[in-house]
């Protein structure tokens, strides 16, 4: 009895997976897609996005607008789709591509492996991680030449942290600021050798006044776009558009627009 | 077991410790419920203890105690209960989490109905026997003031009540000298009717009115900052620390001004993104400045307890952010700004934080 009671689960199995293998297959053998299949029937693009993290997205006298607004707009044109934004709370952006409301998210979305099971991440396109800031000229190339430097930091930021870390291995100068504007500010006015502040505030600042370079990026934080697990083709989509605009420079010009 | 002879156990209690600090009312809510490795649970304790902080609060979830009516099971408990002594720290333990055996099927673990009430009472009597002589606070229930809190029912300050008195006897008639903490509440500014919350205030009057005053020896109060720091003024529509004094004040009115409060939640968050986050370099002044504020000006006060030390794993959100350590066991900035402080350094204790 044990033996055809599991067989009889073998065969079901059987049965479920190989429904399965259909109902995401076409005929001819490729991967389906409905979210991509839908885009492309309507001819829209419904984008999830948290609109208050400027310059990546913001509402202002002009409208929606900022670096992801940017991005979207020119992922639709890629794809010859229109694009709808729905601006959503960021701790429910998630469960709007959950439940479909949206096709994609594209809102300065931090990497976080522990949703890897959920959805499905596209390759980075910008990395806010805290990067290592010095003056135009100066022959700092790297962290391990900050030894007997003075360097600036944002206190109890991650840049701080690494700077302790740092500070464990060489002989720097700690010197703390309460953000990281007065960081770079510092560094400006030449009261700092070098700063170790998140990628954003630098871009900003460098946008701004110029006079700093950011020479490495000392952490990581991958921004990426979110799909649904269930939308390879989607997905590979996204990547391809990326990886092309990484090559084309379309990311670099972006990031000069809007920092 | 090769050869009969049994493995050296790979982690030990050690010696016993001792905090020093120049503030004895420092404290923080650890997260150890989930976490496995006694190793893990040891170094985070040691790591409080460094830190200057004598007190902690920990989270004992009945369900996990109790998985079976009458039948317990004390093994994790206990590992940080020992090694929290060890380390020379007073324990609070947080008592909820109801059991599915107590409660109807598709119920919440917040969701206890009064005729189960004696079976948390059973439980609080065989916690405390447990534990008499190595916990000496117990917190009934928490955030009892939220409808998720009280198993997506409207809120029932009444029916707490009830069972902060079944829960307050069945203690003490394990152990005398325990202490009985009534439940931190959320603070918030929901009116009475409200479908998911009520005001924190309201509630401990409502608390007062159906005669809990006798059933509890401290009150626990949770004392978030948001964007405001510790001396900014209270104000019955305003979230900040010092809606503490509000919370005491009630105490008074009813009589009840001689008890202590001990703050078992609060804090500050610095996530980037966050609306109710500060900037870090914030977040370290202000977290100094309310453990000095607690000492220097809040006699009623006995302890604060800041959420949360480290969690097992990362959250990936913003409640990454209220911690002093990492899950990786990264100390975090704000630590060695908090630790200098229990030492004796005074540089945080101005108004702002200053360049240094």
């Amino acid at each position: 009895m044990a033996l055809r009671r599991w067989l009889a689960y073998i065969a079901l199995f059987a049965l479920v997976a190989l429904g399965l293998f259909f109902l995401f297959r076409l005929p001819g053998g490729e991967v389906r897609d409905r979210t991509w299949e839908r885009i492309e029937r309507q001819g829209v693009l419904r984008v999830g996005m948290d609109a208050s993290y400027p310059p990546f997205e913001l509402w202002d006298e002009v409208g929606l607008r900022g670096y992801n607004v940017d991005l979207a707009q020119a992922l639709g044109r890629e794809w010859g789709v229109e694009v709808d934004f729905e601006d959503i709370g960021f701790d429910g952006l998630y469960d709007a591509l959950k439940v479909e409301r949206v096709d994609i998210i594209i809102s300065a979305l931090p990497y976080d492996p522990l949703l890897t099971q959920d959805v499905a991440y596209s390759y980075s396109y910008f990395d806010a991680g805290q990067a290592l800031v010095v003056r135009e000229g100066t022959n700092i190339a790297e962290v391990e030449d900050l030894n007997g430097r003075r360097v600036g930091l944002e206190l109890g930021s991650r840049g701080d942290l690494e700077a302790r870390r740092l500070e464990q291995r060489m002989a720097l100068e700690r010197k703390a600021y309460v953000t990281a504007q007065e960081v770079l500010e510092a560094l400006r006015d030449e009261r700092v050798d070098a700063g170790i502040v998140d990628a954003v505030s630098a871009y900003q600042f460098i946008g701004e006044e110029g006079g700093l370079r950011i020479v490495q990026q000392v952490t990581e934080e991958p921004y990426v776009i979110a799909v649904p697990m269930k939308a390879p083709m989607l997905l590979e989509k996204v990547n391809e558009v990326i990886i092309k605009w990484r090559e084309t420079g379309f990311l670099e010009e972006l990031r000069e627009k809007w920092f | 077991m090769i050869l009969g002879v049994l493995p050296k156990p790979l982690v030990t209690l050690g010696p016993q410790q001792k905090v020093e600090t120049v503030n004895p009312k420092m404290g923080v809510h650890t997260r150890l419920t989930d976490e496995v490795e006694e190793w893990k649970i040891k170094r985070t304790l040691e790591l409080v203890r460094a830190m200057g902080a004598p007190w902690i609060v920990e989270y004992f979830p009945w369900a996990y105690c109790e998985p079976l009516k009458g039948r317990f099971d004390w093994t994790h408990a206990d590992l940080v209960v020992d090694h929290a002594n060890v380390q020379g720290l007073t324990l609070i333990a947080r008592l909820d989490f109801v059991p599915p055996w107590a409660r109807p099927k598709n119920t919440t673990n917040s969701y206890l109905e009064r005729e189960r009430y004696q079976d948390f009472g059973d439980f609080v009597y065989a916690f405390a026997s447990h534990f008499r002589g190595r916990i000496e606070y117990l917190i009934i229930w928490n955030e009892p003031n939220l409808s998720s809190s009280w198993g997506f029912r409207p809120v029932d300050p009444e029916g707490y009540t009830e069972l902060l008195k079944i829960a307050y006897k069945r203690a003490k008639y394990a152990d005398p000298d325990i202490q009985v903490l009534a439940a931190g509440l959320a603070p918030n500014v929901a009116d009475e009717g409200d479908e998911f919350a009520l005001s924190d205030l309201s509630f401990l009057q409502r608390m007062y009115d159906a005669g809990a005053k006798e059933y509890f020896d401290i009150l626990a109060v949770h004392a978030y900052g948001n964007v405001f720091p510790p001396d900014d003024p209270p104000a019955r529509d305003k979230i900040n620390f010092a809606r503490t004094e509000l919370i005491h004040q009630l105490m008074v009115q009813n009589g009840d001004g001689d008890k202590e409060v001990i703050i078992t939640e609060g804090g500050w968050n610095d996530h980037p993104r966050w609306t109710k986050a500060v900037r870090p370099s914030q977040r370290i002044a202000y977290t100094i400045q309310a453990y000095e504020k607690a000492r220097g000006e809040w006699d009623w006060c006995l302890a604060v307890a800041f959420w949360a030390f480290r969690t097992p794993w990362p959250q990936r959100n913003f409640r990454d952010y209220f911690s002093f350590v990492t899950p990786e066991f990264i100390l975090k900035p704000i630590y060695e700004e908090v630790q200098a402080y229990a030492q004796g350094a005074t540089d945080w204790l101005e108004r702002t934080p200053v360049e240094r």
